[in-house]
């Protein structure tokens, strides 16, 4: 009888306890409303405090150039805190130099809004718009990349810069509870402001691209938000060199419309990488550029032809393939979009055949 | 042995759906402090850390990445490398601050047959914190999986 009245104590205590520490937790975790003065009282918005600041702004319109969802990676995220910000975390130390944080320049995806925050926001990131898009069609474009095509609300337009990214979200959905943020290269003739078009490829075991290539459905909604990046073609006039392979055709898509649509007559010479036959992808889209820009080359290269591929095209490395159609590249400029090791190793191709560090683009995430 | 309190928020990262569709535990219960210090013990016992095996993944996905995904030869062709590339890096969820580059690295033998799958991510997971994931986890590496291969290269 003793045991079963000390057992029955020990769990009204447990309970009590409990009860004790959801009240808490929830009293200590109100943060209630908070205010975020921005750009010295310019706009003033009210958020519900306890989110980070990246999705406080987002609730409010405020979209913050981001390429990893929030996830800390990135770095892109960087706003001025003068004031309402804790110390700075360990997330956020590898992305801020010592100069960044004597001007309070803080990683916004990081940061959570506690109290109300004094920031400044750059002017021109006020244009980053969301939508309610719908998905148009979604198109196999070879064993493993798709093309998502995506309409914007009726009486809505967009204006692109070739070379931009926007991000979708994933909503959640079985394999995760919470929607998340991935950034993809825009791939739209910029001339169409009604449309999104997304080249994704899929990574196996990866959140968004398992729900794009086994969930997503024609005419479902999707929530998107951009343009963001500074990817763009230079106006020097200089001949110009393109390397990407797989999904990495992307931006190139949007910049050849764009040469396309202004009569641009700058020499273009577009060495895709790829393994064997099944991972070229926009032969056909590839050739009307050729029939339409008659400075505009295409070289596919395969680094492992399949026997049955019957492939009389370039092959071997699509670096090594590039130095052997241009030897010297002291007077051309060059685009890249890969991988960093990618990056790395077109860098050192360029250079070596004379081309300046410093015409050669690419965006190194 | 139960979950250390501190440990939980780790735990969180590392369940299906957080920081990638699978996780990083499979099937395995075990406290997150006992994976390691299990697989830990078998590196050391064989005369290895954990250091050296990461840093030794790092170098293959290094090679790799340079290769633009086709297959590059190694060690005297005792091994090739080939990586599927993608953008964007994924954060340690260790929350240690570090970000890997998101890929699939193949490492192969002569023959073409494999010898191990492994991302950027598990070399900073066996370099930084010792955790090989849990049992039955996708891209679990057995450490003495990792310790073979690496002999074969470096012996
Ligand atoms: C500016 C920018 C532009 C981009 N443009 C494009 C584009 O045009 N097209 C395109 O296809 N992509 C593009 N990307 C990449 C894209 O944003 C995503 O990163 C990519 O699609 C993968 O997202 P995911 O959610 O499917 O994968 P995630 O779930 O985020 O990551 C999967 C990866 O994480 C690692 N991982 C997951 N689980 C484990 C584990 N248990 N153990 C070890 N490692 C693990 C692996 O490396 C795996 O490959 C771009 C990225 C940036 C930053
Ligand atoms: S959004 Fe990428 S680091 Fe903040
Ligand atoms: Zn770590």
């Amino acid at each position: 009888m003793t045991f079963w009245i000390a057992v029955g104590s020990l769990c009204a205590i447990c309970g009590i306890l409990a009860v004790l520490l959801v009240i808490a937790d929830r009293y200590l975790n109100d943060y209630g409303i908070c205010k975020l003065i921005i750009n010295k009282g310019a706009r003033e918005e009210e958020v519900e405090g306890g989110s980070t600041l990246l999705n406080s702004l987002n609730s409010t319109g405020i979209f913050i150039p981001s390429a990893c969802g929030g996830q800390g990676s990135c770095g892109l995220c960087k706003l001025k805190v003068t004031a309402g910000a804790p110390p700075i975390l360990p997330t956020e130390e590898p992305h801020l130099s010592k100069e960044e944080r004597a001007d309070n320049v803080r990683l916004c995806c990081q940061l959570k809004v506690h109290e109300n925050m004094e920031l400044e926001i750059p002017e021109e990131l006020f244009n980053i718009r969301e939508f309610n898009g719908t998905v148009e069609s979604l198109e196999n474009l070879n064993h493993d990349i798709k093309r998502l095509r995506i309409a914007l609300p009726a009486g809505e337009e967009l204006d692109i810069i070739p070379g931009q990214y926007m991000q979708i979200e994933t909503p959640a959905y079985k394999k995760t509870p919470e929607p998340v943020y991935r950034a993809y290269s825009i791939a739209t003739d910029p001339r169409d402001k009604t449309h999104i078009d997304l080249v994704i490829r899929l990574v196996p075991g990866g959140i968004c691209t398992t729900y794009v290539f086994e969930h997503m459905k024609e005419q479902q909604t999707l929530a998107l938000n951009g343009p963001y990046g500074d990817f763009r073609l230079t106006d020097t006039g200089k001949e110009m060199i393109f390397i990407a392979g797989g999904s990495g055709m992307a931006p190139f898509l949007s910049m050849l419309a764009h040469i396309q649509n202004e009569g641009i007559t700058r020499n273009v010479t577009y060495f895709f990488g790829a393994r064997s036959k099944r991972d070229l992808i926009c032969l056909d889209k590839m050739a009307a550029f050729e029939a339409a820009l008659p400075n505009f080359k295409f070289v596919p290269c395969l680094s492992e032809p399949m026997p049955d591929d019957n492939w009389d095209g370039e092959t071997g490395l699509v670096t090594e393939v590039m130095k052997r159609h241009c030897p010297d590249l002291t007077e051309m400029e060059a685009y890249l979009c890969g991988s960093p090791g990618m990056c790395d190793a077109s860098v050192a191709a360029l250079t070596a055949n004379g081309m300046p560090a410093e015409n050669i683009f690419f965006d190194k995430f | 042995m139960k979950e250390n309190p501190a440990e939980q928020p780790i735990r969180d990262r590392l369940e299906p759906g957080a920081l990638s569709v699978d996780g990083f535990l499979g099937t395995d219960k075990r406290p997150i402090a006992d994976i390691i210090a299990a697989d830990t013990g078998t590196v050391e016992a064989e005369g290895f850390t954990v250091e050296q095996l990461g840093d030794f993944l790092e170098k293959l996905h290094v090679t790799a990445d340079e290769g633009w995904e086709s297959r590059v030869p190694m060690y005297d062709g005792k091994i090739s490398v080939r990586s599927d590339e993608t953008l964007g890096q994924i954060p340690c969820p260790f929350a240690c601050g570090a970000h890997c580059h998101k890929a699939e690295i193949a490492v192969k033998d002569p023959d073409g047959n494999d010898l191990l799958r492994f991302t950027p991510l598990d070399a900073h997971l066996i370099a930084a914190h010792g955790f090989f994931e849990g049992k039955g986890a996708h891209y679990r590496i057995e450490p003495k999986t990792l310790i073979a291969l690496y002999r074969l290269c470096t012996e």
